[in-house]
């Protein structure tokens, strides 16, 4: 059962990062623009970060997809994911008015068009997804399983007798 | 008895052999825990200095590319003049009786559409003497490239083109809208401008003087901010680039193909 959970959170989680990585790739335009958008990098770092962004984020999507060392590429996801959260929360704090560009999109839109709490709630709970993998690694049909798991636990003789 | 312990012997035996090889296949998991971390790390780093590598390949065949020249040979019939004063080339010859007013942005697509789908139209009735067209280079996305203020740097350097050899302007305009740079890219870097108006015949010291100080930067700021602020300009409740005014009335240029020629006094 907690298998099964944990194995639609890597799965999720996955989507999630190949989606957006896939959007983000798409776009490299928007993807400057986006990361701009946050008023936090110097201009000449702007185009290094969002062209890496992409990558990033669909390897991460990959490795989860296979299930190659669940356990640390949440913790990177994790920490990828709470980076977004303070970017749009120190937007919504200092009064810019962008979207993410979290799917697509982002860049400066007008006053009433922000969605600060909805962007943050919805990364919160990808970020509850990538948690749950920290803590509780295990899954089904992955690489990790494969490779460690799949022989039998020892046992010994005298259990055996 | 020797049986029993013998038979007790064995099981001693089993049971040390048993921890053995959980150990063993504990030693060997964790040697796998590692070589999976390693595979993790070198994805991940794989991803990111690719993506570094890649925008870098990217930004060096930009900034290695060089902007085709396009000359319009009629160019030279018509007086082109800079107003210093208001930042703005009027092109076309004085007893032309009607004035259209171009807004642009040397970054903005639809400034390019308009540029290649009237610019033929409007040179022969420049020539014909029928119009004249009086330039506004604005800066409306000077935050859509990467760094911002492509568009400041492209209009001041056509300004400068246009205060070094005036006759020159028409040929540089075209040329930077004929190959346009992509919104949100880094945009034509200043050597690639100033190599542009060298290939066009355009140097020297006041070019040079326009171009290093950015003489007409606060100008072109402030055209905007007034042009903006004008009633007179607004399309759907905003100014936007390009917006071409004719007589004073703002041309619907995208649905009416045919606005050039209402806008000209037939003989």
């Amino acid at each position: 059962m907690l298998d099964t959970v944990g194995t639609l959170a890597r799965l999720g989680l996955a989507a999630v990062w190949l989606v957006s990585g896939a959007i983000k790739l798409a776009d490299p335009g928007g993807t400057v623009a986006s990361v701009k958008a946050y008023e936090l990098i110097p201009d000449g770092l702007v185009s290094v970060v969002a062209g890496v962004l992409p990558f990033l984020e669909l390897a991460l999507g990959l490795l989860l997809v296979l299930g190659v060392g669940v356990r640390l590429v949440a913790v990177l996801s994790g920490i990828v994911l709470l980076v977004y959260i303070a970017g749009i929360a120190q937007s919504w704090a200092r009064g810019l008015t962008i979207d993410c560009g979290c799917f697509g999109g982002g860049g400066q839109v007008a006053a009433g068009q922000t969605h600060y709490p909805e962007e943050i709630l919805r990364d919160t709970g990808f970020l509850l997804l990538a948690v749950w993998l920290v803590v509780r690694p295990r899954t089904f049909a992955s690489v990790d399983g494969w490779l460690i798991r799949s022989q039998p636990e020892p046992v010994t003789l005298e259990n055996a007798s | 008895m020797s049986n029993t312990q013998q038979s007790k012997g064995t099981k001693r035996k089993s049971a040390s052999s048993g921890r053995a090889v959980a150990a063993a296949r504990a030693d060997r998991d964790n040697k796998r825990k590692n070589i999976v971390a390693a595979i993790v790390i070198v994805v991940i780093a794989a991803a990111v200095f690719g993506g570094v590598f890649l925008q870098k390949q990217k930004a060096t065949t930009a900034a290695q590319s060089v902007i085709p020249t396009v000359t319009v040979a009629g160019a030279a019939q018509y007086p082109v003049v800079l107003d210093p004063a208001t930042a703005t080339v009027l092109a076309g010859k004085p007893t032309a009786p009607t004035t259209i007013d171009a807004y642009e942005d040397f970054l903005c697509p639809i400034c390019g559409e308009f540029e290649s789908a009237n610019f033929p139209a409007m040179e022969k009735q420049l020539e014909a003497g029928t119009i004249k067209v009086r330039y506004h280079m604005l800066n409306l996305l000077d935050d859509r490239s990467t760094p911002s203020g492509y568009s400041t740097m492209a209009a001041n350097t056509a300004l400068a083109v246009a205060a070094a050899a005036p006759d020159k302007f028409i040929d540089f305009h075209d040329s930077l809208f004929s190959k346009q740079p992509e919104e949100n890219g880094p945009g034509w870097t200043q050597a690639q401008l100033s190599n542009l108006a060298g290939r066009l015949g355009v140097s020297g010291p006041a070019f040079d003087s326009v171009v290093n100080g950015n003489t007409y930067g606060a100008k072109i700021q402030s055209n905007l901010t007034a042009a903006e602020a004008d009633p007179a300009l607004q399309q759907q409740g905003a100014f936007g680039t390009p917006t071409v005014v004719a007589n004073g009335k703002v041309v619907n240029w995208q649905q009416d193909p045919n606005w050039l020629s209402s806008v000209v006094p037939t003989h």
